[in-house]
């Protein structure tokens, strides 16, 4: 592990809480604690993945830290300078820097857009540049996500799954964002599409000195890309660690129980 | 809930209601002449005249008119109608009888129709099927309700098998009690159909169209595997998740069969609400226009109202809401 | 293009035989699009056979030719489906809907679309009780309890009367499962069963149908984009790629050393921790699978093949079986 102690990190959450009124069989009304006291640290160029059980806040920590969901208590800071009680301004410029990319985030693709267009949407809103211009730049960042230029025109029901993912996260790139969440991202992709997706990420983080927050339920997947590694239960982190160390020998009793609950794919020697 | 829903649907009646009373107000203060005029009363005690006015209230500005007027009606005043020379009340709840009479039975006959038929079409599989429930309701529709309903006049006339007109024969009162049915019925064959034939086919469309969503959900496939036979899913599946769509036509429907039975009652001298509306137009009638068009309000907004409780019988989702 | 017959060992108490299975989507501009074509494979009492493939290749297809429900526009275009010595192909379709549900079922990937909205779940359950048993109505209710219990509630009673949008995607899918086991059918096809829920969850319905499974000897066609998922689940694995089966055998041997080019290049492709000299980029498959309509004239992975011969472009290759339980598509496993 390189020493991350030395540099601030770049987005940090700290004492992160977050409560949703839930009702159940039309009438309960209870609160559910989704976060708290939640701290993290995303450092640029490096991968920390979140794993826990459905409902251990997960997304909720996710969409905290895009700016996506105001926490109840507590403070998001980019480079240091907290944005929940920011101005607008000042958290709209953020938003841009921070990007979250979902499962299915190609459902959220407007059906009528071409994928260019699509890809160069978030640019329009933010008013960057001449149509002329912003068409390049998406089309630059279609072929870094490896989408020829061939496609540009066709819209997301004339692409497979894998491509719209693709188109997903090129639309997510655009604005050349410093920090990208990826919840469950990955989930539901085909092995050899996943991999082309992974490697593209890998090489852009060392490119662009990306910051990436993992959400994964795919240990394998968490084990070859993430640094460092945080398990969630009931909105609190209950271990943190390096991945292999944390894996193969868990701390927390809900750590080992999640672990053994995931199937590992056990290739042979053969296979490689 | 359900009895904040009504409540909710009640209040918003009541506005829709106090809306349409200060329009009709307003439409009627427009009209020129005083429908007390002495002049178009000829022949009458001008004592009475005066006695009508003073207690309507029309020797006083609008806004205490309304008032006077909102408050007679709340207490089922509804005001005198000079061209029948009857209170307006008591005109209107044996037009809104004859009315209800006919679009109580044209309404359900003009679903049970569409739904037979609007099924039947969404579950062919064939090309033959669908091309001749698309046919026969365009060109049911492509007919004007007028032209429709002279057509059956015609027919009738031709035939001489129905009444052409009215509500029951001159020797009526004569009849005995079957008779007395029988003669009602034949009597209410003409208006019923023209209005069933002018409503069924647009209703027919809704249901072939929300019947052939339903139909290509996943859940229809995911029975189909479960080897539910294929009448069993339609009635007890299938229909239930169309329902919605089709419980808020309810009102609809009610709303297009009182426009539709205006013109059906005035063809075919049906004592409904639309001819003494017709009426009362024609005789500057202010009094009964108001009434009659209040009453026609209060049927379209009840329509709406057993809209929303059939909504809310048929689907769960709004239930938990 | 009918392959030549497959080597399929026979198995000793075969409860389904899919001979030549080919199946594709009516082109509105006229004739066929092939979406499945040469799908051969048998499957024993209490077996389970998992499909392994890639969106596009036809597994879904191939789970609803199987029950005869494909979508509109779908069609059978030829083989046989031998379940208990009966071809479904040929079965009128009164005889194949008292056989769905009651001797075959299938759940979906999606539980939520896999039932009626507007209906309480346990009147969904029951209502398959009624129509294959004939029950009254008060046995078919208590039956859907039990069944309900079977499938790990704790409360049955509420979850009976539970509409589907007042469950989880993990409780709804239990719900599924209660529907499709409510007749005791011996073949249960799962397609995709645990690609829309979340980790925990997919642990709890794979547990759960290990745990049918092993009570009821029932056999199960699991079919799956991800190999992880049919590793600890899956007796034999059958690989797809673009309609048709590529390499058929039983784990962990398929896994360990597979045959196919496809399939050892799929399983490379899986990440796994780095080497402590530094993490490396994941294996990945050159190029695109073909789509259906396009698919070349020899085999149909010889664009992407690293082992492609002469022969690949133009012949479709022979299924060849180098080990006896492990028939192989491949013209390089020749001799």
């Amino acid at each position: 592990m390189s020493a991350e102690g030395d540099r601030p990190p770049l987005l940090a959450a700290t004492g992160l809480s977050k409560s949703y009124r839930q009702r159940r069989w039309g009438r309960v009304v209870f609160r559910v604690a989704a976060l708290a006291d939640v701290d993290l640290e995303l450092h640029a160029g490096r991968t920390t993945a979140l794993v826990g059980a459905s409902g251990s806040g997960k997304s909720t920590l996710g969409r905290c830290l895009a700016l996506l969901e105001a926490p109840d208590a507590g403070r998001v800071l980019l480079r240091g300078r907290d944005l929940v009680g920011a101005p607008r301004p000042q958290r709209r410029a953020a938003h841009r820097e921070i990007q979250l990319i979902f499962q299915d985030a190609a459902g959220a693709l407007n059906p009528r857009f071409t994928a260019v267009r699509a890809v160069a949407e978030p640019l329009e809103i933010a008013a960057r540049g001449g149509r002329r211009e912003r068409r390049e730049l998406a089309l630059e960042t279609m072929r870094l996500v490896g989408l020829p230029a061939a496609w540009a025109e066709r819209r997301p029901l004339e692409l497979s799954g894998g491509q719209r993912q693709r188109l997903a996260i090129a639309r997510a790139l655009v604005l050349e964002p410093r920090v990208l969440v990826l919840d469950e991202a990955f989930s539901g992709l085909d092995l050899s599409v996943q991999a082309q997706i992974v490697n593209l990420l890998q090489e852009l983080q060392q490119r662009l000195r990306l910051a990436m927050l993992l959400i994964s339920h795919d240990f394998s997947l968490v084990g070859y890309l993430a640094d460092e590694v945080a398990v969630l239960d009931g909105g609190r982190v209950i271990e943190r660690g390096a991945p292999a160390a944390l894996f193969a020998r868990p701390r927390h009793p809900r750590t080992a129980q999640l672990v053994a609950a995931t199937p590992l794919l056990t290739v042979g020697e053969g296979a490689g | 809930m359900i009895g904040r829903l009504v409540l909710r649907r009640a209040a918003a009646g009541l506005l829709l209601l106090l809306g349409v009373s200060v329009f009709g107000f307003l439409l009627a203060e427009l009209v020129p002449g005083d429908p007390f005029d002495p002049g178009r009363l000829e022949g009458r005690d001008p004592a009475a005249i005066e006695l009508l006015r003073a207690r309507y209230g029309l020797d006083r500005p609008l806004p205490q008119r309304y008032l006077r007027w909102v408050s007679l009606t709340v207490r089922g005043d509804l005001g005198y109608s000079l061209s029948f020379d009857r209170p307006v009340a008591e005109i209107l709840r044996v037009r809104a009888r004859n009315t209800l009479l006919l679009t109580g039975i044209a309404v359900p006959m003009a679903w049970l129709l569409a739904l037979v038929a609007g099924i039947w079409a969404a579950s062919r599989r064939g090309r033959w099927g669908r091309t001749a429930f698309a046919g026969a309701t365009s060109l049911l529709l492509a007919v004007p309700d007028l032209v429709l309903a002279l057509g059956l006049l015609l027919v009738a006339v031709q035939s001489g098998l129905l009444p052409t007109g009215g509500l029951r024969s001159l020797d009526f009162e004569a009849l005995g009690p079957l008779e007395k049915a029988r003669d009602l019925a034949a009597h209410l064959v003409l208006p019923a159909a023209a209005l069933v034939l002018s409503l069924a086919p647009r209703l027919a469309r809704y249901v072939q169209a929300s019947v052939a969503e339903v139909l290509a959900a996943p859940f229809v496939d995911a029975l189909r595997a479960a080897g539910i036979p294929r009448r069993r899913l339609l009635l007890r599946y299938v229909l239930p998740a169309a329902g919605n769509p089709l419980a808020s036509l309810v009102g609809f429907s009610v709303a297009s069969l009182l426009s539709a039975s205006l013109l059906v009652e005035i063809v075919m001298s049906w004592p409904g609400l639309g001819p003494a509306l017709l009426d009362a137009i024609l005789a500057r009638d202010v009094h009964l226009v108001i009434g009659a068009v209040l009453v026609s309000t209060l049927l379209l907004v009840a329509g709406n109202l057993i809209a929303d409780l059939l909504i809310y019988a048929l689907d769960p989702r709004i239930r938990s809401e | 293009m009918s392959p030549p017959p497959q080597p399929e060992p026979a198995s000793e108490d075969p409860l389904l035989e899919v001979r030549g299975l080919a199946a594709g989507y009516r082109d509105p501009r006229g004739g066929t699009v092939p979406v499945l074509d040469g799908v051969s494979f048998s499957l024993a009492r209490g077996e389970t056979l998992g499909v392994l493939g890639e969106s596009g290749c036809g597994k879904s297809t191939l789970a609803r030719a199987l029950l005869g429900i494909l979508p509109a526009g779908g069609e059978v275009t030829g083989g046989e489906v031998l379940f208990d010595g009966e071809d479904l192909l040929r079965l009128p379709e009164e005889r194949l809907e008292r056989l769905r549900g009651a001797g075959l079922a299938i759940v979906f990937q999606e539980p939520g679309l896999a039932l009626s909205p507007c209906m309480r779940v346990g009147e969904q359950v029951a209502d398959v009780l009624r129509v294959h048993r004939r029950w009254p109505p008060r046995r078919c209710r208590e039956r859907t309890l039990e069944l309900l219990a079977e499938v790990r509630f704790d409360n049955p009673e509420r979850i009976f009367s539970a509409y589907p949008h007042q469950l989880s995607g993990g409780q709804l899918q239990r719900v599924v499962i209660a529907r499709a086991l409510a007749c005791e059918p011996s073949l249960l096809v799962a397609d995709e069963p645990t690609a829309a829920l979340d980790a925990t969850t997919r642990s709890e319905i794979l547990d759960l149908l290990r745990d049918l499974r092993r009570r009821s000897r029932l056999a199960l066609v699991l079919i799956t984009h991800d190999p992880a998922l049919l590793g600890s689940f899956a007796d034999r694995v059958m690989v797809m790629y673009a309609g048709g089966p590529v390499e058929i055998g039983p784990l962990p041997g398929l896994y360990r050393q597979p045959l196919h080019p496809y399939t050892a290049a799929l399983l490379a492709c899986a990440p796994r921790p780095p080497a402590a000299t530094g993490r490396t980029p994941l294996t990945v498959i050159a190029g695109e699978p073909p789509e259906p309509g396009r698919r070349p004239a020899g085999c149909p992975f010889e664009p992407r093949c690293p082992e492609r011969l002469a022969a690949c472009s133009s012949e479709v290759p022979p299924w060849v079986t180098p080990d006896a339980n492990r028939p192989v598509r491949c013209h390089a496993r020749v001799g």
